[in-house]
């Protein structure tokens, strides 16, 4: 180690055709800071359009404070001058780094929303659009973060993503539901009316299908089984995918959306099975006298983790999918219980639960076994994480106690290093098993 | 009697196989097997040991955050080159003697001069330990090695690698290069959107004898124009300059020198 660092010491300088090059180093980290002004207005606006248009401004900053390790969200700034022409000398002074600006514009009948983002330190606007003031406002000011993130950041942020969860809220006592809400929480919509419990939520790669498994409670106990089950998006059908003997349950998509990989117990234990959805055609991943549950895929393909029982307690193991126990290799070796291991969008890291200390807290690790971190803790309960599609965030359940006959559980936000940004659901009975949904207009 | 001849034999069989039981396994325990023995023993513990390392670790009971908040990996980091510093001069000597052979004792006392700027050096290695720390880096995905890399510039001055053979000026040159580098550092700075992600650009800079920057060209870029400049708002956010010496004033206004973002 001596001898290496050594010789990079020896190395940070050093000539590159006939320069010097010297090393400058890692940068700092800093937030950028971002102000949203208040609303222009052009011509006689109705009291009704302004007030929705500041509503869309608050969502847009409320928008921007996810990304917390990111943007500093300033306060809202009064609208300064001319709405076509920024004063980047007074922001730059401000160390205000981006400045997104909106104006309501009466065009015939309609009411217009421009808005455009600027860049105080590079002079310029960075985008330039306009929306029509009509529909859901939360959707236009999910539309308008989305444009300033993509113009500053260059990727696609989460603001018009949405999460799947399930819910015994306003149900008969012990069914649960499936339902969708917007990435902050709102807009709750049900899925799902089958009087039953519904478990286990899977989004396909596009947005369009969800896998889940039902217990029906309208049958009598006796022949009530764990089928597996397809919501259509775009037409709200469901139907019925499995209906073996036993578990038909845990199912994910594969990467392209054609095959799930599901657990099956019709032949005695639970194994995992890979199934094509057009010939419903099985093809055994995992054999071995242990049951293998909860698998999770790569956004390529290449790696499947999941649960198994193999040393006695459950563990997490990953294996390549393409045959049977094909480079099986276990990843955990602590933990008394460990639960829902599920990939980063980049296959790089497996996020859990395990049982510590009386309760589930979620940890993190390497998909090749090193880095285990942990990321809750004094924290209520913590199950069921789940990456978003950008790899910056975590949904999870958490449930505190409150008597003994009553608990709270509901879905919370945190970013990939723990630090928890809130609740999105609240009042609305047992939240469960929260998933991402790439957007889709539902 | 029988219970005499019955229940007396049993117990004595059982007693004097016991005993030679007894005598055989304490003979096993001495020097007479005690080398295979502890060859079993060994494999065993090979084996054991396996178990034990997997088995004794425990979940953390710690957060990444609460993790952060204590900062032990970057200040550890931070000491360890810190200490490579005495070492690192040590190891440069083991160069310098290498020539020292061949050279005289006039440039002994050369050498012994340059310790004296390393002191002066000092200044700016706490400053950047103190960026370091406040940055919250360190620790994981690699960037202590960075951190290391970074320090590890600042400790490598005296190293003469382009032109100067027999006079000194080379070493100049590298040091006024690395003073420069460190003060582009200070204003050296990215969004967390902009980390992690494997970029590095190169600029070539010009700069006046009065410490000037006279212009700047990306002789390498990143790929990502965003990076390439805020590394270049860095340079021009630098005031001034350090003022070269004049013997190589006429290199660092002829844009001998490049600044690699980070490394």
């Amino acid at each position: 180690m001596k001898l290496f660092i050594v010789l990079v010491l020896a190395f940070n300088v050093f000539a590159q055709k006939g320069l010097t090059v010297v090393a400058v180093g890692e940068a700092e980290v800093v937030k950028e800071k971002i102000v949203v002004e208040e609303i222009y207005k052009e011509g006689l606006i109705a009291k009704p359009d302004l007030d929705n248009a500041e509503k869309i401004l608050e969502v847009v900053r409320n928008d921007f404070r996810f990304y917390s390790n990111y943007f500093s969200v300033q306060p809202k700034a009064s609208a300064l001058g001319d709405y076509e022409s920024l004063n980047y000398d007074f922001y730059r002074q401000k160390e205000v780094n981006y400045v997104i600006r909106a104006k309501l514009r009466k065009i015939a009948t309609q009411t217009q929303l421009e808005f455009r983002v600027l860049s105080s330190t590079e002079s310029k606007v960075l985008a330039n659009s306009a929306l029509s003031l009509t529909g859901d406002y939360r959707a236009l000011a999910h539309e308008i973060s989305d444009l300033a993130y993509k113009a500053i950041v260059k990727k696609e942020p989460i603001f018009k993503h949405k999460i799947v969860f399930v819910s015994d809220a306003n149900r008969k006592s012990g069914t649960k539901e499936l339902y969708v809400m917007d990435f902050d929480g709102a807009n709750v919509k049900q899925l799902t009316f089958h009087r039953g419990i519904v478990i286990s939520p899977s989004v396909s790669p596009d947005g369009q299908q969800i896998l889940y498994s039902l217990i029906d409670e309208t049958k009598v106990k006796k022949s009530r089984n764990i089928n597996l089950m397809l919501l259509d998006l775009r037409t709200m059908q469901t139907k019925s995918i499995s209906r073996r003997k036993g578990i038909n349950s845990g199912a994910v998509f594969t990467a392209d959306g054609q095959s799930i990989i599901l657990t099956l117990s019709h032949q005695g234990n639970a194994e995992l099975y890979k199934m094509n959805l057009a010939t419903r055609k099985l093809e055994r991943l995992t054999k071995s006298g242990a049951p293998d549950v909860d698998p999770s895929i790569t956004a390529d393909g290449s790696l499947l983790t999941f649960l198994s029982a193999r040393p006695g307690k459950p563990m997490i193991y990953t294996m390549n999918p393409s045959a049977t126990e094909n480079q099986v290799k276990r990843i955990s070796y602590v933990g008394k219980f460990n639960a829902t291991p599920r990939f980063s969008p980049d296959g790089k890291e497996i996020v859990f639960a395990s049982w510590l200390d009386n309760r589930f807290d979620l940890f993190k690790i390497n998909s090749d076994g090193s880095g285990l971190g942990r990321l809750t803790k004094d924290f209520g309960s913590n199950e069921d994480p789940d990456y978003s599609k950008d790899g910056q965030f975590i949904v999870f359940t958490s449930q505190r106690v409150i008597s003994q006959s009553k608990a709270l559980q509901n879905v919370y936000i945190m970013d990939t290093e723990g630090k928890i940004l809130g609740s999105l659901t609240e009042n609305f009975g047992k939240c469960i098993s929260p998933r991402w949904l790439k957007s889709l207009k539902i | 009697m029988r219970g005499y001849r019955a229940v007396p034999y049993h117990l004595f069989s059982l007693g004097i196989h016991a005993l030679l039981f007894a005598l055989v396994f304490t003979f096993t325990g001495t020097e007479l097997l005690s080398g295979p023995k502890e060859k079993a023993i060994s494999k065993k513990m090979r084996v054991i040991g396996k178990a034990i390392k997997v088995d004794v670790v425990a979940m953390p009971k710690m957060t990444i955050q609460e993790l952060k908040k204590m900062a032990p990996a970057p200040g550890k980091l931070d000491k360890a080159p810190a200490k490579k510093v005495t070492s690192k001069g040590g190891d440069e000597n083991t160069v310098f003697k290498k020539e020292n052979k061949k050279k005289s004792f006039a440039d002994m006392l050369k050498e012994l001069s340059q310790r004296k700027v390393k002191k002066a050096k000092a200044q700016p290695q706490k400053k950047a330990q103190k960026t370091a720390q406040d940055s919250g880096a360190g620790g994981f995905k690699g960037k202590n090695l960075s951190k290391i890399l970074a320090l590890g510039n600042k400790l490598s001055e005296g190293n003469s690698y382009t032109g100067g053979a027999g006079s000194n000026s080379g070493d100049i040159f590298d040091t006024y290069a690395t003073e420069v580098s460190e003060t582009v550092r200070q204003w050296w700075k990215l969004p967390g959107y902009l980390m992690n992600k494997n970029l590095s650009c190169r600029v070539q800079i010009y700069i006046s004898s009065r410490g000037k920057l006279l212009k700047y060209r990306v002789i390498e870029s990143s790929g990502n124009k965003d990076y390439d400049d805020r590394a270049v708002r860095a340079l021009q956010r630098v005031g001034s300059f350090p003022i070269p010496q004049k013997e190589i004033a006429a290199r660092v206004a002829a844009g001998d020198i490049a600044l690699a973002f980070p490394l």
